[in-house]
């Protein structure tokens, strides 16, 4: 194995030096030496998913991962939210190891909107709160929700009566049901059309702004990540490393159509995608 | 199209729901099937009139609508009283094996689904078990709880719980995991998946199972009659048979018939109303 040493080997560019720590209260996420190797159901080989990862998101932080398709950015996610386990390393959230799911903690949100086909909008979003065992006023916090991400007048529709993107507003708010401090979206806006995603990316970031949560977004897009994030992390071809990670200071709220047309921007994107595609080329 | 004031729903349309076929093609099939139908009763009864079959044999369509209205109030000289007690008694079996072999068969296709080792040791056993027609059986279990009614629901119990079996488990095999993954993402415990997922994503499977059961339900309920009873559409039918009265036998069948069109239309209707998700069908 060639594990590189951990900390020496973080090329961390930042784009920014400013001194950030005011923004950055308390550690929420912290992955330490994070190796994961899992064995391929069809081919039955061992697949050497990422090495050495070490990462720590701050409270209210909005994170971005990127890097080429197989990198090992869903499997982070999963290691995150407790769904799989690393093979090596520990991940720690709010300080605590994460040993198992933890669903008031955090969110989970896939590329599929993973919709319950035989439930009405309103039934799927409140799919959670019928988890919770507390005493609260479910009926209530639906109608918050069908607000929050403008589906009002659609709470009777069954899924197979939507759009593609009104589907995913539909688990983006069953996701923000529980109120969880964590987001983890893995390629949310992924499979949207283009005016459909940047729409939902403005709606996302507005919704975040307003309630200030810790969000790990996994995409393969380059221009969401810099307009949603407050940090960039560059993944390597597999197995997947930290390869550069980009501190983005656009001013917020941001108006990202405004945004992608702006010098800075461009700049950017053009020294993360240069960084992108020589991990490609390696990984292919 | 980079005017973001316009509300983004507007812009999406939900996908069209597809067309039934318009009144006047269902006007149209319904009366090809009237036709059907009717041509088939008319050869029938041309054939027995003009002498062409001996009627002995086949009855006619005449005949055969004469002793149903005389059902109503006597269904042959010994036996008393009209048929609906008759019908009464063969629904009772047939609904209650039903009802206790699909409940039956339900839970344990959930079962098996969620212990796929115990599933892989009794799914060939149960397949053997299958294979056994259970009419077979009969003799026994009228030994076993006597001519009445229970061993004709143990009989069409034993017919339709594997349907169920074996309907279910199939349904829970292709149950989407990332579903499953989101349930307990969200917070649920295992009965929730297993009550608010796997159970509603497996309706279409049951719905399909409970189509099968329903016709071998109301079979099984039947063949216990002839093996022995005291009463039923089957008991009936056997008897006219003994006493060469083809007319009563195709008579009974007709009731059967109805019976089955009765239980069919219940359970379109349930279908309708657990599948009204589904705005493809």
């Amino acid at each position: 194995m060639s594990a590189p040493p951990t900390d020496s080997a973080n090329p961390s560019k930042l784009a920014d030096s400013r001194d950030s720590s005011d923004r950055r209260p308390s550690e929420k996420i912290s992955l330490r030496g994070i190796s994961h190797w899992y064995r391929d159901p069809r081919s039955a080989k061992l697949v050497h998913a990422v090495e050495s990862f070490d990462l720590t998101v701050a409270d209210r932080e909005f994170i971005s991962i990127v890097g080429p398709s197989g990198c090992g950015k869903t499997t982070l996610l999963s290691m995150i939210s407790g769904l799989i386990r690393p093979s090596r390393g520990a991940v720690d959230v709010d300080g605590t190891p994460v040993d198992g799911l933890r669903p008031g903690l955090m969110g989970y949100m896939f590329a599929r909107d993973s919709l319950l086909p035989w439930r009405k909008v309103a039934k799927n979003i409140r799919l959670g709160l019928e988890f919770d065992k507390r005493d609260i006023d479910r009926d209530r916090r639906v109608e918050e929700l069908v607000a929050t991400v403008g589906l009002t007048g659609f709470e009777d529709h069954y899924p197979d009566q939507l759009s593609h993107g009104m589907r995913q507003r539909v688990a983006l708010a069953r996701t923000l049901a529980g109120d969880p401090e964590v987001l983890l979206m893995d390629e949310p806006f992924g499979a949207l059309d283009a005016q459909t995603r940047t729409l939902m990316q403005e709606e996302f970031v507005r919704i975040w702004e307003a309630h200030q949560k810790t969000v790990v977004f996994v995409t393969h897009d380059i221009d969401e990540a810099l307009a949603l994030s407050d940090r960039v992390i560059v993944m390597s071809a597999r197995p997947g490393r930290l390869q550069a990670e980009y501190v983005i200071e656009f001013p917020r709220p941001r108006n990202i159509e405004e945004l992608h047309g702006t010098p800075e921007f461009q700049a950017l994107r053009r020294r993360i995608w240069h960084e992108l595609r020589n991990q490609v080329e390696h990984g292919s | 199209m980079s005017d973001l004031a316009i509300r983004p729903l507007e812009a999406e349309a939900p996908p069209e729901v597809r067309r039934r076929a318009g009144f006047r093609g269902r006007l149209l099939v319904l009366l090809l099937q009237i036709a059907v139908v009717g041509l088939f009763l008319a050869i029938w009864q041309i054939a027995v009139s003009s002498g062409l079959i001996d009627k002995f044999w086949v009855s006619s369509p005449e005949d055969i609508v004469k002793r149903l209205w005389q059902f109503r109030n006597t269904v042959g000289s010994t036996i008393p009283g009209g048929i609906w007690s008759h019908v009464v008694a063969t629904f009772q079996e047939a609904l209650v094996g039903l009802a206790i072999g699909s409940t039956s068969g339900i839970v344990i296709g959930l079962i098996l689904g969620q212990w796929r080792l115990l599933a892989e040791a009794l799914h060939p056993l149960l397949n053997l078990a299958n294979t056994l027609p259970r009419v077979a059986l009969g003799p026994l279990f009228i030994l076993w709880f006597g001519i009445g009614q229970t061993s004709k629901m143990t009989l069409v119990f034993t017919v339709v719980v594997f349907i169920l079996i074996f309907n279910t488990y199939a349904g829970v095999l292709t149950v989407d995991r990332e579903l499953v993954a989101v349930a307990h993402l969200l917070g649920a415990k295992w009965y929730h998946v297993l009550w608010k997922i796997t159970l509603p994503w497996c309706v279409p499977w049951i719905i399909a199972g409970m189509r099968i059961a329903l016709a071998w339900s109301l079979g099984a309920a039947v063949v216990g009659e002839y093996l022995g009873a005291r009463e039923g559409v089957g008991y009936l039918i056997f008897t006219f048979s003994n006493i060469l009265d083809n007319t009563g036998v195709l008579a009974g069948c007709v009731v059967l018939l109805i019976m089955s069109w009765v239980m069919f239309g219940v359970l379109t209707v349930i279908e309708k109303r657990l599948l009204r998700w589904r705005v493809h069908t």
